[in-house]
């Protein structure tokens, strides 16, 4: 799956002028009293893989949902490619706009097979509605999702578990599943909440080639949270750390993980 | 045989009930416990527009239709961002209401003495008027909610209410709007629930509140469940349950308010048997996961 | 004036009850319990059936006992069967249902559909207090009913049992992770639920006297007192107050006929605008 785009891209990525496709301006979110998102800044770049780390709790995904619309953030604005509206959009319409994400508990329709899941995230199909779920002409409308779908499934590099029951697939099939659902979406912006935690080795390595493939080859740009330091090393542009709700590192993945601020807050 | 056919009439419409409900409780996973609420929508519609004015008998159904349509989207406006279970209490309370209003309304709806006298569809001069011709009638109408309801269910639609039904937050991920799926669903079922009600008052030209009322829609909702709700067959089965079971208890010459509680009886314990041993029901594919945390 | 306010505490009584019924498998249990609306029938059919052997207040302890005896068993062997599947508040929904026929024909059954009443005091005009008539049966209620709200709000906020069923209502997750009884804490609730409905129709069973499908509307009342007021006991209290004021009121312009339309408006108002009532306690939501 070759993109027209990937001149542009290597070009922005070597005169280092790149768009900022999501950005965050001090944005607050709090639980009854603790600040699980304390001001956070942060501005991603077209075309990137960044990693977000911190321990458990420094709000990672919570700054995950807010983003998404999953919560609604107390203060701070959202813009996603220069729309400014998305801190009050509904999931579904932020969604639509082109940021995918994966959830840290993993979600899927687990009775469907992958291959259904994957055509249940096509966006705009003709079937959705319901005038076009009774007259729609469905043979070759199915044909035509079920073939989009193979092709994405067929990308990741589980096209052969098409027909298998996505609770019947192993935990990393299973996640690359689930990044399979966000780019037949449409994603631009891919959120991905851990996703090679409790994978075996060699799958996990497939996983990260696959998020650098899709930096590369198809322009998509991945924010990442991960623990798995050796992951965030291979596949990271930038790594931004977070603790109690703030960042409290940003830079190239060797100098933050070596980082004093980071290690002491790790280890309280 | 008249009798037969009058009771293949009332399968036929009972089946029109049950698989609409079962678009809304079986694949959505939306209980609602208001279906014969809507059921008495059509039939009283189409009984005060039959013996009130001299419209043609559509009329009846189209305001049915509408009337649903209209409540279905004011309780789920309502409750659908919510917890299900709102939405449950909201068609709860919208069951005890109409109820209350078919009792109550005497100038419109003759309140328990009921309406008599609706006449039998005219349809561009056909007049609908025997079991047969009835049978008939009915018996397309019924053929075409079935496949209504079932291209819903097998379209990209209808894999996105199953969706919901499973996680309505990962479904929302996906960029579907899952509160139009939800309420669509929603007003679909109702509005074919009223149809049915519309067909049965001109079948049996005879309606009371006694139909329609809460138990019936639990009647209605077991009966769905023990069929095998998500299933295409399933809500059938249900429904020929619901017509002959009273005939089968009758043969064993029970007086009948006994027969009617022992019937309901059966059902509750049918239902609680059914959820929690075989939750697919008689006939359904779809069984719940159990959740092996603790 | 006086009487005004003597028929709102009247109606309040009934609310209140039937609405603590509601609450307490709502928020400990976290499920609708519709059975409820059978309990509230067996109460006062267990009277009049113990009654002429133990007499009359022989008959109404028995008749709470074996109610919140049910209850509890129900939580017990079905419930609790079914609490750890995904598809819980359904299978609970259903369950509830089922149970309600089953009590409701039970009852009709044995009894038939015929009203009965609790006889208590012969039938006389009532006695003027404090300036309004009320019967005696009518102060036994209104006086049963405010007991039974002190007595909850002591044992439900102040308490320590009180606590610990909130704590479940709102996480019963960090509750085990505490060491807390969940299922223990929840088979209380339910038995106690099913107390409260078994009083509520004991007392309308005195009042108006009891046919098997007594349960519903007072069912439907408690449950728009809980989303109106609120999920906690002031709250209930709360929710029975306005809903008494807007029957009072209606009652000038609106036929007593249509008075559980006005409850249901009620509801579905509150419900769209406000669904955590007067008192906020916060509304379980599609969301994360």
């Amino acid at each position: 799956m070759k993109n027209k785009d990937q001149n542009n891209i290597k070009l922005s990525r070597s005169t280092k002028k790149r768009k900022i496709i999501l950005e965050t301006k001090c944005l607050h979110k709090h639980f009854d009293g603790t600040k699980a998102v304390n001001g956070v800044s942060l501005a991603i770049e077209e075309g990137s893989i960044v990693s977000l780390i911190g321990p458990n709790g420094a709000g990672k995904t919570t700054l995950f949902n807010v983003v998404t619309g999953f919560l609604s953030a107390d203060a701070g604005k959202v813009v996603f490619d220069g729309i400014h509206m998305i801190s009050k959009m509904a999931p579904y319409n932020i969604a639509r706009l082109g940021i995918g994400r994966t959830f840290q508990d993993l979600r899927l329709i687990r009775r469907l097979t992958a291959m259904e899941n994957v055509c249940l995230a096509l966006p705009n199909q003709k079937g959705d509605k319901v005038i076009g779920a009774l007259f729609g002409r469905r043979n070759r409308e199915e044909k035509r999702r079920r073939a989009e779908a193979m092709n994405w499934l067929g990308y990741i590099g589980i096209g052969e578990e098409a027909n298998t029951l996505a609770e019947e697939l192993s935990y990393g099939q299973q996640k690359l599943l689930t990044v399979a659902c966000c780019l037949a979406l449409g994603s631009r912006l891919l959120l991905l909440d851990e996703p090679v935690a409790g994978v075996n080795p060699a799958l996990a390595e497939k996983i990260l080639e696959l998020l650098l493939r899709l930096r590369n080859e198809e322009a998509k740009t991945i924010l990442v949270v991960e623990h798995n330091m050796d992951a965030v090393m291979k596949v990271s542009d930038r790594v931004v750390a977070m603790d109690e709700g703030q960042i409290i590192a940003d830079g190239k993945p060797k100098q933050i993980l070596e980082s004093a601020a980071v290690i002491e807050a790790y280890l309280e | 045989m008249d009798y037969l056919l009058h009771l293949l009439i009332l399968t036929f419409i009972f089946s029109i009930l049950t698989v609409s409900l079962n678009l809304l409780v079986g694949h959505t996973g939306l209980f609602t416990i208001a279906h014969a609420a809507f059921f008495g929508l059509g039939a009283y519609s189409s009984a005060i527009v039959g013996t009130k004015s001299n419209a043609p008998f559509y009329i009846g159904f189209v305001l049915g239709i509408v009337l649903s349509i209209v409540f279905s989207y004011i309780i789920s406006l309502a409750t659908l961002r919510l917890h299900e279970d709102y939405f449950a209490i909201a068609t709860f309370g919208f069951q005890m209401i109409l109820f209350a209003v078919f009792q109550n309304w005497i100038a419109m709806t003759n309140g328990p003495i009921g309406i008599a006298g609706v006449p039998k569809p005219n349809i561009m001069g056909w007049v609908v008027q025997s079991h047969f011709e009835s049978l008939v009638f009915i018996g397309v109408c019924t053929i075409a909610c079935w496949i209504f309801i079932n291209r819903l269910a097998v379209s990209a639609f209808g894999q996105v209410l199953r969706a919901i039904r499973e996680d309505e937050i990962y479904t929302q991920a996906l960029g579907k709007n899952c509160f139009r799926y939800k309420s669509s669903a929603s007003a679909i079922s109702g509005a074919m629930a009223s149809l049915a009600g519309s067909l049965y008052a001109h079948h049996m030209t005879y309606i009371n509140p006694a139909r329609f009322s809460v138990t019936d829609s639990i009647l209605i909702l077991s009966m769905v469940i023990i069929g095998g709700a998500g299933s295409r067959l399933g809500p059938i089965v249900g429904a020929i349950i619901l017509v002959t079971l009273p005939e089968a208890l009758r043969f064993l010459g029970l007086p009948s308010n006994v027969a009617a509680n022992l019937r309901q009886i059966l059902y509750g314990s049918a239902l609680i048997v059914c959820i929690i041993w075989r939750p697919q029901g008689l006939i359904g594919k779809f069984s719940f996961r159990k959740d092996e945390n603790s | 004036m006086a009487q005004i306010i003597a028929n709102t505490l009247l109606y309040m009584a009934f609310y209140v009850m039937t609405g603590f019924a509601f609450l307490l498998p709502f928020t400990v249990c976290r499920r609708i319990d519709l059975s409820i609306a059978g309990f509230i029938a067996l109460g006062p059919y267990l009277v009049i059936t113990t009654a002429p052997f133990i007499g009359l207040a022989g008959g109404v302890i028995t008749a709470i006992a074996s109610t919140t005896v049910a209850g509890c068993l129900l939580q017990k062997l079905l419930f609790e069967k079914v609490s750890k599947r995904e598809d819980f508040s359904q299978a609970a929904l259903l369950i509830s249902l089922g149970m309600l026929f089953i009590l409701q024909n039970g009852i009709s059954l044995v009894f038939g559909d015929d009203r009965y009443r609790i006889e208590t005091w012969p039938i006389e005009p009532g006695q003027m207090v404090l300036g309004a008539r009320l019967s005696k049966i009518q102060l036994l209620i209104i006086g049963v009913s405010i007991i039974s709200v002190i007595i909850a709000w002591y044992l439900f906020e102040i308490r320590k049992v009180g606590k610990m069923l909130r704590a479940v209502a709102i996480d019963s997750d960090l509750c085990h992770a505490v060491g807390i009884d969940v299922g223990g804490i929840r088979i209380l609730a339910a038995s106690i639920g099913a107390g409260f409905a078994a009083v509520a129709g004991i007392l309308i069973g005195c009042d108006t006297g009891m046919v098997p499908s007594m349960g519903f509307n007072p069912l439907l009342m408690g449950l728009t007192c809980v989303i109106v007021g609120g999920s906690r006991i002031l709250g209930v209290a709360c929710g029975a107050f306005v809903l008494s004021i807007a029957r009072n009121i209606g009652i000038v312009w609106i036929a007593s006929q249509w008075q559980d339309a006005v409850a249901f408006t009620v509801l579905l108002i509150f419900l769209i605008f406000r669904p955590q009532g007067f008192l906020g306690t916060p509304v379980r939501k599609v969301s994360l």
